[in-house]
């Protein structure tokens, strides 16, 4: 089975100057793509290359159906109930804006208060700060506990009848703390606040059914989950982006122009002005048959034994630090008490070809408190081994050995 | 690899100029954003100490850089003159892009300082 889907992922045979494969264990960064994906954006380009929507000549209609098709088998992979509550974007980052804008704007105002948490990644955060400056709202922020839990209790008193939004991450990209996403939009629904679901770092490893989550809006991302760069989604329950107002304007997403004044686009169209990355709509609708014939439950069971497997070697070097709690996805962040991130990921690339990140993650707030300038981060994908984190330990080894003091 | 030379693990391990200077006439600290380096040098009638926290490569390169100005006694107008040509010739590495930022902070911080001295 493991052979087979890194048969999927020539990337892997690829060897550095030291005859060594890659391992590659960055996959919370961004995942590599296999050959169906990459195959069916090829065969796009060769065979079925035309703008969507527009010409009335076979290859362009060809070209819409192959792009809504798209959009369908996203609505399915996630349970959405109708199809046009999938907007196309360039990624999650674009989602959360598009929603900053668009539903902010005619929807937060002065003293609203907005929860967010303490493990958000920047693109969950900024957009919320701009919007809050710019209407004199409220960030509030769950606190996360010693073993990187959300504080619920905390949560439950933060909500209140001001509370209009409440935005979080399903999967922390530090941490790898899955939050309970179902409980947290639960409550919030009592104090008829609108939901967000930031689910970039779920989406490649925990199966999504937004009806049974019940969020209002939800984002993910083509390239985190073995799908191609610049395209994501934004899932938006039917009634509520009905209400919103377009956030970029020009073609295809109007209903008709006049000199002074235009009308819009039904969903989902008004979302998406201009030629979308049809080719990419492609690739994304390949990635989730890729993963559907492999399944969450094996995906999880391979992944998790993964994750159990590093977290114990890790763990028993004394010189490490494991961030984050004990049950988590397939991301772990850990600092050593005498090598700095860096330099320990530049060696572990250096004498074992294993690609590993290190920083803030783009969570800086959640460096700030749990203490630390910068960690080391390994994340896992379908294709990981255990042979590979043994040679992340080789690597850690060979770093102590030059630092030793 | 390696980057990990001898000069430069030993600077990171034992560093000569690391350290505060009571009274100091001026101090500076930059950050990189990136990663989250700091790095603080302060100074004092011609004397120089960094402190701070970073990776091996941002660490040593304070230290030899601290040296190398205090041990030629360079002015501040050979200070400010100072380029990445230099710097690389004094730590002896070839670094990638992402690391040579590490070894450029330092440099970026004394030239910062000394440039907000002379402008007093």
């Amino acid at each position: 089975m493991l052979k087979s889907i890194r048969k999927q992922f020539p990337i892997l045979d690829s060897k550095n100057t030291r005859g060594q494969k890659l391992a590659y264990l960055d996959n919370a960064s961004t995942t590599q793509k296999p050959k169906v994906v990459l195959r069916a954006i090829s065969d796009f380009y060769q065979n079925f290359c035309a703008n969507t929507h527009r010409g009335v000549y076979q290859l362009a209609e060809n070209a819409t159906q192959i792009f809504e098709t798209s959009r369908e088998i996203v609505q399915k992979f996630i349970n959405a109930r109708y199809r046009e509550e999938i907007i196309f974007t360039s990624g999650t980052t674009e989602s959360i804006n598009l929603l900053a804008q668009a539903w902010g704007e005619e929807n937060i105002n002065q003293n609203d208060e907005i929860i967010l948490t303490e493990m958000e990644h920047h693109s969950n955060l900024v957009p919320w700060q701009i919007l809050a400056q710019k209407k004199g709202a409220r960030l509030l922020f769950i606190p996360i506990t010693a073993d990187g839990q959300l504080d619920m209790a905390v949560y439950e008193k933060m909500l209140s009848s001001k509370t209009k939004l409440v935005a979080l991450t399903h999967l922390s990209n530090v941490l790898g703390t899955i939050n309970d996403i179902n409980f947290i939009v639960k409550k919030a629904k009592k104090f008829g606040a609108t939901t967000f679901v930031d689910a970039a770092q779920s989406v490649a490893h925990l199966a999504l059914d937004v009806q049974k989550i019940n969020c209002d809006f939800l984002a993910f991302s083509a390239h985190k989950m073995y799908g191609p760069f610049g395209l994501g989604v934004l899932y938006g329950k039917r009634e509520i982006l009905e209400k919103m107002s377009p956030y970029q304007y020009g073609g295809e997403m109007i209903r008709e122009v006049n000199k002074e004044k235009s009308s819009w686009n039904n969903l989902p169209y008004k979302f998406e002005a201009g030629t979308q990355n049809i080719a990419g709509a492609v690739g994304l609708a390949m990635a989730i048959g890729f993963l559907r014939r492999i399944g969450f439950a094996k995906i999880s069971k391979h992944e998790r034994s993964l994750s159990h497997y590093a977290m114990k070697k890790l763990s028993k070097n004394k010189n490490i630090t494991i961030y984050g709690p004990s049950t988590r996805g397939a991301v772990i962040a850990f600092t050593h008490d005498f090598i700095h991130p860096h330099d320990l990921s530049a060696i572990l690339d250096a004498k074992q070809n294993v690609a590993t990140r290190s920083g803030h993650h783009c969570a800086m707030p959640l460096a700030k408190k749990i203490g630390v300038e910068a960690t080391c981060r390994v994340s896992f994908g379908i294709y990981n081994t255990k042979e590979e984190i043994d040679r992340l330990m080789k690597g850690i080894l060979s770093a102590e050995k030059i630092f030793n003091k | 690899m390696d980057i990990y030379q001898q000069n430069i693990l030993d600077h990171y391990k034992n560093p000569r100029y690391f350290g505060e200077i009571d009274d100091a006439d001026h101090t500076k600290c930059l950050e990189n954003p990136s990663c989250g380096d700091k790095i603080c040098i302060a100074t004092s009638c011609k004397f120089f100490r960094f402190s701070g926290s970073g990776c091996a490569i941002s660490m040593a390169t304070a230290d030899i850089l601290l040296e190398y100005v205090i041990k030629n006694k360079l002015t501040f107008r050979q200070i400010l003159r100072l380029k990445k040509e230099n710097i690389l010739d004094l730590i002896k590495i070839d670094l990638q892009p992402v690391r040579l930022k590490c070894a450029l902070l330092p440099l970026e911080v004394l030239q910062k300082m000394l440039a907000e001295i002379e402008k007093k």
